[in-house]
């Protein structure tokens, strides 16, 4: 499903897996929230700040089995407007999971801030990719990214097993602090969390 | 309670020998120190007590209770009743103290806890080990400082209710003052407990000024090289390991 949504107000908004194709103008100074769970499919989502003082904090969660490419552009058009990316991934199986991540600030687009942040957790031996992209034009600009692809640490798994958890429950705690985003409350994940689960 | 005999150990995937013929025995009620130079094996000691996935045991076993856990899950060894405060508490993003805690005793105990009972003693013991509030809400040592961090394994500790206790190094990172209000927390759950025991890893004596052992050890080179009383640990501070000569008589025997 395609999503075109013009924002105004402060928003938080819970997207999910049928809103593969999704385009935010945050046409305001106002802040927005997003968090958004995807079990095994693609993405595209293109957030435009079009107004001074606008924020995104974007958070991104997605469950992968196969072939998926996630593509995440952050537009900032105008100045002083602040964009934080948070992408988890778990590929599951031997898929091959992409995040493309592109923070785009242009030339006289003072005091923005531009951060983006991307893990892949490679649960078996699939492929994982991530490319994060600052596209930066001016001097006067905040900008972070970070990315890591790998499988838990196993000191982490030690950890939660000396304090009498089976393996089985320590992978699945870490899975649930990874994929779901502090504040989230768990009544709206609804088949989300069935999926983190059967992982 | 625990019994250690002739127990050799090695790092996964490598040669080096970390413990040799290593032997040691801790029963109820007792507390024992550890003490040793850097890079005597304490710290790998208690991570095989508590069956680290880095290390390799070639020969020998660990009994607790009369059952050989040489081979056990770790996970199995904390059902026992065997708990390891770590010397660096790992962070865990996104899994709150408080979902992890509750869980955790219900592993432990095999059953419900009832959430009015956790909440209260929760907040006795958050209070008892002077820790801020709210920290119950953030996730697993994620912004601790170091004093926090070693607080928090000892809150883990009087909720999940051990038999047998091994402090990595708890000491390191504490302020004399966080040191003490630690220590009489382990103290009074020795009260109320008389049965757990106890072992200290642990480079300085201070930490046994106010949890005095039944017996200290001095550990080199993988091996128990000297065993004495309190004493031994106030030697120790004074002379230095080079000092009391215990380093030279491994070197000897070898």
């Amino acid at each position: 499903m395609k999503m075109n949504k013009i924002i105004e107000n402060d928003t938080i908004l819970y997207l999910n897996q049928d809103d593969f194709e999704v385009v935010l103008d945050i046409n305001s100074n106002c802040k927005v929230e997003v968090y958004h769970f995807v079990i095994n499919h693609s993405s595209s989502i293109m957030i435009n700040l079009n107004s001074e003082g606008a924020t995104v904090n974007y958070h991104y969660s997605t469950i992968n089995y196969d072939d998926h490419e996630v593509k995440i552009e952050v537009n900032h058009k105008e100045k002083n407007t602040t964009s934080n990316l948070y992408n988890h991934g778990v590929n599951v199986k031997t898929g091959r999971l992409t995040f493309l991540v592109n923070g785009i600030v242009p030339k006289d687009m003072v005091r923005c801030i531009c951060n983006q942040e991307n893990q892949i957790i490679n649960i078996s031996d699939g492929k994982s990719a991530i490319c994060p992209n600052l596209l930066i034009d001016c001097y006067d600009v905040i900008s972070n990214h970070s990315a890591y692809i790998g499988k838990f640490s196993l000191e982490k798994v030690f950890y939660l097993e000396s304090r009498g958890f089976s393996k089985k429950i320590a992978y699945q705690l870490l899975l649930k602090g990874f994929l779901i985003f502090e504040g989230v409350k768990q009544d709206i994940l609804g088949d989300y969390l069935l999926e983190i689960e059967n992982i | 309670m625990l019994e250690i005999k002739n127990l050799s150990c090695k790092v996964k995937d490598h040669e080096k020998i970390i413990l040799s013929d290593f032997n040691l025995k801790i029963n109820s009620g007792e507390v024992h120190a550890i003490m040793g130079p850097n890079g005597a094996g304490k710290s790998t000691l208690s991570k095989i007590m508590m069956g680290h996935y880095n290390y390799d045991v070639l020969e020998g076993n660990i009994y607790f209770n009369d059952e050989d856990i040489t081979n056990l899950d770790t996970s199995k060894r904390a059902r026992l009743g065997i708990f390891l405060a770590m010397q660096d508490p790992t962070v865990i993003s996104g899994v709150s103290n408080s979902e992890f805690l509750r869980e955790a005793m219900q592993e432990i105990k095999g059953e419900k806890v009832n959430l009015y009972q956790f909440i209260t003693q929760m907040n006795s013991n958050i209070s008892d080990l002077h820790l801020s509030s709210d920290m119950i809400h953030r996730s697993i040592n994620e912004g601790f400082s170091g004093g926090e961090k070693k607080k928090n394994e000892v809150l883990q500790l009087k909720m999940l209710k051990p038999k047998f206790i091994i402090l990595d190094e708890l000491d390191s990172g504490l302020d004399v003052d966080s040191l003490k209000i630690v220590c009489s927390n382990i103290n009074e759950y020795l009260k109320e407990n008389p049965d757990t025991a106890v072992l200290i890893i642990t480079h300085y004596p201070r930490i046994l000024e106010y949890i005095q052992p039944n017996y200290v050890h001095v550990l080199n080179n993988g091996k128990i090289v000297q065993t004495g009383d309190f004493s031994l640990a106030k030697e120790i501070e004074k002379k230095g390991y080079q000092g009391i000569n215990v380093l030279g008589k491994i070197d000897e025997n070898e």
